[in-house]
């Protein structure tokens, strides 16, 4: 069921029972359980919080749990199955999700015991409840030798329902998508509640870059989410200037689309970065000199581009967002500077929002096996915390090694030409060998990995069709050795982040029998056993052909 | 000199700030006493033979030794009840901090009458306080400052499992999970070393 007005409906009912949290590891997650514990400690409320990784671990942790709190929240994950139907969960009980993934599950909308905080204007096209569901009273126990003629028009009309509903369901659940950023959720009900302030603005903002970063959102949806934090900004801004001094100062300006440059040189965050990567085609020797090109005609010298930043002359650090701006046109850069948020602390850190994401991600995917996952989910959570910028940076430090190894990647696949065009698809298979596979075994990174391998690739290719053509890239999971993950993109023509290759990967398995299952990060990235690896893809070819 | 050895009664009272309570010194008030005694037997005396004798000469030298005597003689009082009262205070203090049973050691430092004093003092205390919050009664020399906050954020270290909090519900405690708990009651799992305190 959805819940309407957030602070009467779910809010208020949280007050004075202890609350058990579940929170999926992803930033935005991370962002909106910061703002949500704000408010549960400024009202006294206990919760207990718990991290989530997969469905596994979500029963697992529910049955621990459940004795010792009344209401439980799912955040970032559990809208896309019936959570009901997974767990054992006694009647008293009250579960909230709130959650960006979409397509939201029927069941979750129609079962009154779940109520999802969410706007139910974001859910579209949910099909309607009688035609999904009938009362079982309907359904003729009677005696099965009777065959009498209405019986049978009974049977027929019933088949005949059966059918639209299967239909109904298909199209429904066929596209994966995201909806609003839940961090942003959360931040609006602190403002409805009156409790909003600079910090709970500045985690709400990095809960949208983090959609846009990583893909999950159109263009039109983030000018959205932009427009309202914007005017959010102002109207704290006036609130705040007489009450004095706050611990981060955010603007909202034009600023230079690279990636982590602040924290970077800007010639090697100008080569990971995938608009420019893709332009200039960095990886082949014409590429690299046209880009060396670029930055002469800029006017700043090769040896300040591969200094640090903030190490740059001043001159230099100051003009170059105007000076690449005037040149984006004739390179074709269109949308290298634009608008976004940046906050300081202090003098010394200077944060653009979609850095901080990029950094809190590379926390939470860390290929470090001395770590718990759940090591890694507080480490992140603690990331974000103004007190402890020192994890940042190395979030920041990872975040690099990230971009590199997918830079390498893409490198080595397109010089082995490993990209194979299966007919409706193109599909790459990494081995357990290559160097940085152990960071590929996270779903962030595989996505980025997939979305760098495909840009690049279309941009090399002569051919006009694969921009047409959606990729799937399979990798061996590393943390467990017997499964293997795969990822699927929709292809670069595509406009829309609706993702149907989540289904499809499904409905494929479904046919090979193979057991399989969607990762919580993102429906598009699906676990499954390693050695039905070419099946999986012969399936697919005669699934979607 | 008069006066001297009460004051180095104050003094030794003093010296002692850190220790809880110092050994009652009954044999240097004794002294103090007895100079008290002696002086006012000099004095009496004096006043007695003063009655008789007429002349002013030496009634004004009589009166400037009674002068000096007498003031003495108030200054060891006031001493003395200084050493006595501030004794108590500290006896006091020792009851709202470790409450109604006193060390052995502390015990052997008092003399009887202070034993008397805390004993009345304890029953009088705990029937106020019985009387308190309708009735119930609470204990007062618990949270003898007010904390920040009732509650805190922690994180478990170790899979502990489930601990009972006071309003009867559970908090499951395992591993990587944070908690917001009320502060006195997992006090002692921090101090164990299960749980942390987060500040944020």
């Amino acid at each position: 069921m959805f819940v309407d007005d957030f602070r009467k409906e779910f809010y208020d009912n949280l007050v004075g029972k202890r609350v058990l949290l579940m929170v999926h590891h992803d930033v935005d997650a991370l962002c909106a359980i910061r703002i949500l514990l704000h408010l549960l400690e400024a009202d006294n409320i206990q919760y207990s919080l718990v991290s989530i990784r997969n469905k596994e671990e979500f029963v697992k942790t529910f049955n621990a749990h459940q004795q010792s709190a009344s209401n439980i929240v799912l955040i970032n994950f559990g809208a896309t199955f019936d959570v009901y139907d997974e767990i054992d969960c006694s009647e008293d009980k009250c579960i909230y999700i709130i959650d960006n993934h979409r397509p939201v599950d029927v069941h979750n909308v129609y079962r009154p015991e779940v109520k999802l905080v969410m706007r139910a204007e974001t859910c579209k096209n949910i099909p309607l409840y009688e035609d999904l569901f009938r009362d079982s009273d309907e359904e003729d126990e009677g005696d099965e030798r009777r065959y009498s003629l209405e019986m049978l028009e009974k049977r027929k009309e019933r088949r005949v329902w059966k059918e639209r509903r299967l239909r109904l369901l298909f199209e429904y659940t066929q596209f994966s998508y995201f909806g609003h950023s839940v961090a942003f959720q959360m931040f609006e009900l602190a403002w409805k509640m009156s409790k909003d302030n600079f910090e709970l603005l500045w985690l709400a903002i990095i809960g949208v870059c983090d959609l846009r970063v990583n893909d999950k959102i159109d263009e039109h949806m983030y000018e959205e989410s932009l427009r309202s934090l914007k005017s959010h900004l102002t109207r704290l801004t006036h609130a705040q200037n007489s009450a004095g001094n706050n611990s981060i100062d955010i603007v909202f300006d034009k600023d230079l689309q690279l990636v982590l440059y602040r924290h970077w040189s800007l010639f090697e965050s100008f080569r990971h970065t995938l608009l420019c990567s893709s332009r200039f085609k960095v990886w082949n020797v014409k590429g690299y000199k046209r880009m060396l090109e670029f930055f002469a005609e800029i006017g700043i010298p090769l040896v300040q581009c591969k200094q640090k930043f903030f190490a740059m002359d001043l001159e230099f650090r100051k003009n170059s967002q105007q000076w690449i701006d005037e040149l984006a046109e004739k390179y074709s850069l269109i949308g290298i500077v634009s608008n976004s948020f940046v906050g300081s602390r202090g003098f010394r850190h200077r944060y653009n929002a979609n850095d901080i994401a990029l950094g809190v991600k590379a926390i939470l995917e860390s290929p470090n096996k001395e770590k718990s996952s759940g090591e890694k989910f507080l480490e992140a959570l603690d990331s974000l915390s103004p007190k402890k910028i020192s994890i940042l940076h190395h979030g920041i430090e990872a975040a690099k090694i990230q971009y590199e190894a997918i830079w390498k990647q893409v490198h080595a696949t397109l010089e082995m030409k490993s990209i194979v065009n299966a007919g409706p698809f193109l599909y790459v298979i990494l081995h357990e060998s290559a160097p940085d596979a152990k960071l590929f075994s996270f779903a962030g990174c595989l996505l980025t990995l997939a979305r760098f391998l495909l840009h690049s690739h279309v941009a090399s290719s002569r051919s006009r069709r694969v921009a047409n053509l959606p990729l799937i890239l399979i990798t061996p999971d590393l943390c467990s050795t017997e499964f293997a993950l795969a990822a699927g993109i929709p292809p670069v023509a595509e406009q829309s982040p609706n993702n149907l290759l989540g289904k499809a990967l499904l409905q494929a398995a479904q046919r090979l029998k193979c057991p399989m299952e969607p990762d919580f990060y993102d429906g598009c990235v699906v676990r499954f056993p390693v050695e039905e690896k070419l099946h999986l893809i012969d399936a697919l070819v005669s699934l979607l052909s | 000199m008069f006066g001297e050895k009460a004051i180095e009664l104050i003094k030794d009272l003093i010296r002692s700030k850190n220790e809880p309570l110092p050994p009652y010194k009954a044999s240097e008030v004794r002294e103090v006493i007895d100079e008290m005694n002696a002086l006012f037997e000099m004095n009496q005396k004096d006043v007695q033979s003063q009655s008789q004798t007429q002349e002013v000469e030496s009634q004004q030298d009589l009166f400037t030794v009674i002068q000096v005597r007498h003031s003495a003689l108030l200054w060891n009082k006031r001493c003395l009840i200084a050493y006595h009262y501030q004794r108590l205070m500290r006896l006091k203090q020792l009851r709202w901090e470790f409450g109604g049973v006193l060390p052995t050691d502390i015990r052997n430092n008092l003399n009887d009458h202070e034993v008397v004093w805390f004993n009345s003092y304890c029953s009088n205390l705990a029937t106020y306080m019985s009387r308190l919050n309708d009735g119930r009664g609470i204990d007062l020399t618990l949270h003898m400052k007010a904390p920040k906050r009732l509650y805190v954020q922690v994180r478990c270290l170790l899979d502990y499992g489930d601990y009972e909090l006071e309003d009867g519900t559970t908090a499951v405690l395992s591993k990587d999970s944070t908690h917001y708990l009320p502060l006195q009651q997992c006090e002692k799992l921090i101090h164990q070393g299960i749980l942390e305190q987060i500040l944020t």
